[in-house]
């Protein structure tokens, strides 16, 4: 059982279920790897990141929880995660179960059923792995390749299991795949039949509040940096955090609507060069609040001068006259790259005495996802 | 406390709509309105704030001033921050006035080799594509190669059904379904990314109706808040009823924007009347099948009739019917007990037209590899 957390209290709940396969053992390196039949089974093998996806996602979950942030409270926590290699991962030294086609079955079951006991829960499914996209999407548990002959026994059809998921009674449906999409020539050549979680079974209309977001692009791979949690996770966690979220009243709110606009924003922060437009793809509907931070987040900031040759002579300053913090560097060739609490600040650019350029002091608000500032230095 | 005077002017000068926000220095928000002049003077408190514009291209600008108590401050907002990628300017060059119009072509620098005619859709030049996977009603096609810059394309709609551009590039042809009764402005770039991966091109279509334009951006991008404020400013859901008359296409943008926002009381009857009497135009039994499933008690085979008479009429013109109508087929056809041969072709037909969707434009356009 990979019930990590149950709150049985009345009321509306999150439910939250996190898949991770990173250990594949019938695949490339795997601890029971057979020989392939099929070219799509044959080049993939095991994964380092979701291990570390999992765990920083289930953390992030916990510390919101702990921090009372999320606005609608923690119901359950399930974990499914296959590390690489032999063995079971331990969160809390509690023992999980490794994600297998039969394990996610049963474990979508049981969330299912706990999300649907009130249209005013939220469901929160993520998912972290190895994916392809023929027409559908398709998410591989450990157990893919067992059967060389039909690979595809160990993975479940994503897109029409999200489909089918509309007739669950809540009403806020929040799906993240962290994995890629990518289609080999093989699989071009041949029907794949791979079934869903659940089959679509009512013709019901989309929640109210649909969030459904991939990590890639159709056809393109998820990426991350060995036994490191992967960019899209890093970035999800960012946003949630308050990356990506706006005030309102007193507090800064994460909604879907938010999570939907600018996470490619926050993927290019995390690896530069892959947060173009088409990177994270994402379904949604109407947006509704998620998250509420009583504190402001913290930004990203970079500062230069101009023009360029003013720059490395520049002092900087960074003053919150609300807070009273001040922030300084001494003059230097690079972007003065920092992070700081959303506010609006005061940005000093300062020269020594016979320089060409004159002080400038302007203001500058920093706001979510992240903050750049070209100071006018000329004359 | 001191008060000082404000004074906003806001760039590109002209009547368009533009969203100004106003955030004192722990950025609430103070004041939000949607304006349609240049300017705009209040009084504030001595103290820092933060100005945002917000477009209709859905571009925002945002500066930060200071006010001090019996002066004036004057911010020039989205000045200096416009770029050339900005489309909320008319786009005022390298038009194709008349695609039919060879001479204005020539005269106009555009290489006649290049440009390929297509009618009812049988002709490819360039390589073959499968027009059966394409239903549709008759329509005028035309297909240009893309030069190494960015292009401007002005077309004129009117008098046309499911009007559509194609686009040949490298090893692919882009289509890209227009709204009727319009004169469309389309901005075709190439999209950052890894080849291969992403859409080469992407199609940006500006709309005569500036508002409606907006709306659709403000959804596609996920703000759909910021679409509301907007659509309840121009009292958009009535404009709809008027503009099912005049112009199908608005009114099934309409359409959508009230399912996303579930104003399922403001769509009336309606989309029923949209699916009937506009019989080209597949996105009408969308909207009205869509309405059906949040029934109280959905009728399958009412839904079903309408899903396949939307697959029978061609692809949407928005992505979001293509979502939808992929999501009900999807659904369908795992009711096995009402798999038919249609259910079951329109089903890998419709995921067909999804797996070549730019799902990131608000019109549909599809990227289909040339065999």
């Amino acid at each position: 059982m990979g019930l990590l957390f149950t709150d049985n209290s009345p009321g509306p709940k999150m439910h939250v279920l996190l898949i991770g396969v990173g250990g594949y053992p019938f695949l490339k390196g795997g601890v029971s790897a057979k020989e392939q039949r099929f070219d799509f089974a044959q080049r993939i093998g095991q994964l380092t990141s979701p291990e570390h996806s999992i765990k920083a996602m289930y953390e992030t979950v916990m510390n919101l929880h702990q921090s009372n942030a999320w606005i609608t409270p923690l119901g359950s926590v399930e974990v499914l995660l296959s590390p690489v290699g032999a063995g079971n991962s331990r969160f809390n030294q509690q023992v999980l179960e490794r994600a297998t086609i039969n394990n996610i079955g049963t474990a979508y079951e049981g969330w299912r059923e706990r999300c649907g006991t009130d249209k005013e829960n939220v469901a929160l499914l993520f998912y972290c792995g190895h994916g392809f996209e023929q027409k559908d999407h398709y998410l591989l548990a450990e157990d893919y390749g067992e059967n060389p002959n039909n690979p595809f026994l160990g993975a479940f059809n994503f897109s029409a299991t999200r489909i089918a998921f509309d007739s669950c009674a809540a009403q806020t449906q929040l799906f993240f795949v962290d994995s890629c999409r990518s289609i080999t020539s093989d699989m071009l050549t041949h029907t794949i039949i791979c079934q869903p979680l659940e089959i679509p079974s009512q013709m019901v209309s989309n929640c109210l509040y649909n969030l459904t977001q991939r990590a890639a692009a159709r056809n393109e791979k998820a990426q991350s940096r060995p036994n490191e949690s992967s960019y899209y996770t890093k970035a999800l966690i960012r946003a949630l955090e308050g990356g990506l979220s706006e005030k309102l009243d007193d507090d800064w709110i994460v909604s879907t609507g938010s999570l939907c606009k600018d996470m490619n924003l926050l993927i290019e922060i995390e690896k530069p060069g892959e947060g173009y437009k088409e990177r994270c793809h994402t379904d949604y509907n109407s947006s509704i609040a998620l998250v509420k931070h009583t504190s402001p987040p913290i930004v990203g900031v970079s500062v230069t001068c101009t023009p360029d040759e003013a720059h490395p002579l520049a002092s900087l300053k960074c003053n919150n006259q609300e807070t009273q913090a001040e922030l300084r560097r001494n003059p230097d060739p690079l972007p003065w790259n920092f992070e700081t609490q959303a506010g609006i600040y005061t940005i000093s650019a300062e020269f020594a005495e016979g320089a060409a350029y004159g002080n400038k002091a302007v203001p500058h608000s920093v706001v979510p996802p992240l903050s750049t500032k070209k100071v006018k230095c000329d004359g | 406390m001191d008060r000082g005077n404000l004074l906003i002017s806001m760039f590109p000068k002209g009547e368009q709509l533009k969203q100004l926000e106003i955030f004192n220095a722990s950025l609430t928000r103070i004041f939000s309105e949607w304006l349609d002049g240049s300017s705009r003077e209040m009084k504030l408190e001595q103290g820092l704030y933060a100005a945002r514009l917000t477009g209709l291209s859905g571009h925002q600008y945002e500066k930060a001033f200071e006010i001090k108590g019996g002066s004036d401050t004057s911010v020039r907002l989205g000045e200096d921050q416009m770029n050339e990628n900005t489309a909320d300017e008319p786009i005022n060059e390298g038009f194709v006035n008349d695609i039919k119009n060879r001479n204005d072509l020539s005269e106009r620098g555009i290489n006649l080799k290049d440009i390929h005619y297509f009618r009812n859709a049988r002709l490819v030049r360039e390589g073959m594509v499968d027009f059966k996977m394409y239903p549709g009603n008759d329509y005028e096609v035309f297909a240009r190669r893309l030069s190494e810059r960015n292009t401007n394309l002005k077309i004129n709609t009117t008098g046309k059904i499911n009007p559509r551009i194609w686009y040949i590039y490298k090893r692919s042809i882009f289509m890209i379904n227009l709204p009727v009764s319009e004169s469309v402005y389309c901005r075709v770039q190439k999209n950052k990314g890894p080849e291969g991966y992403v859409h080469e091109l992407s199609f940006d279509l500006e709309l005569k109706n500036k508002e409606a334009g907006a709306i659709l951006r403000l959804m596609m991008s996920g703000d759909i808040e910021r679409a509301k404020t907007l659509a309840g400013h121009i009292g958009f859901a009535e404009n709809l009823l008027y503009s099912k008359i005049n112009n199908p296409s608005y009114a099934a943008l309409g359409g959508y924007f009230l399912l996303r926002t579930n104003s399922m009381q403001q769509l009336h009857d309606w989309p029923k009347n949209l699916a009937r009497w506009f019989e080209w135009l597949p996105d009408g039994c969308i909207i009205y099948a869509s309405q059906l499933m949040r029934s109280e008690k959905p009728a399958v085979e009412d839904i079903e009739y309408w899903l396949i008479e939307a697959y029978q009429r061609g692809i949407p013109l928005y992505t979001e019917g293509l979502r939808l109508l992929y999501e009900g087929f999807t659904k369908l056809y795992f009711m096995e007990y009402r798999k038919s041969g249609i259910i079951d072709r329109a089903f890998k037909q419709v995921q067909e037209w999804m797996s070549y969707a730019d799902t990131n434009n608000g019109f549909t356009v599809l990227r289909i590899p040339l065999k």
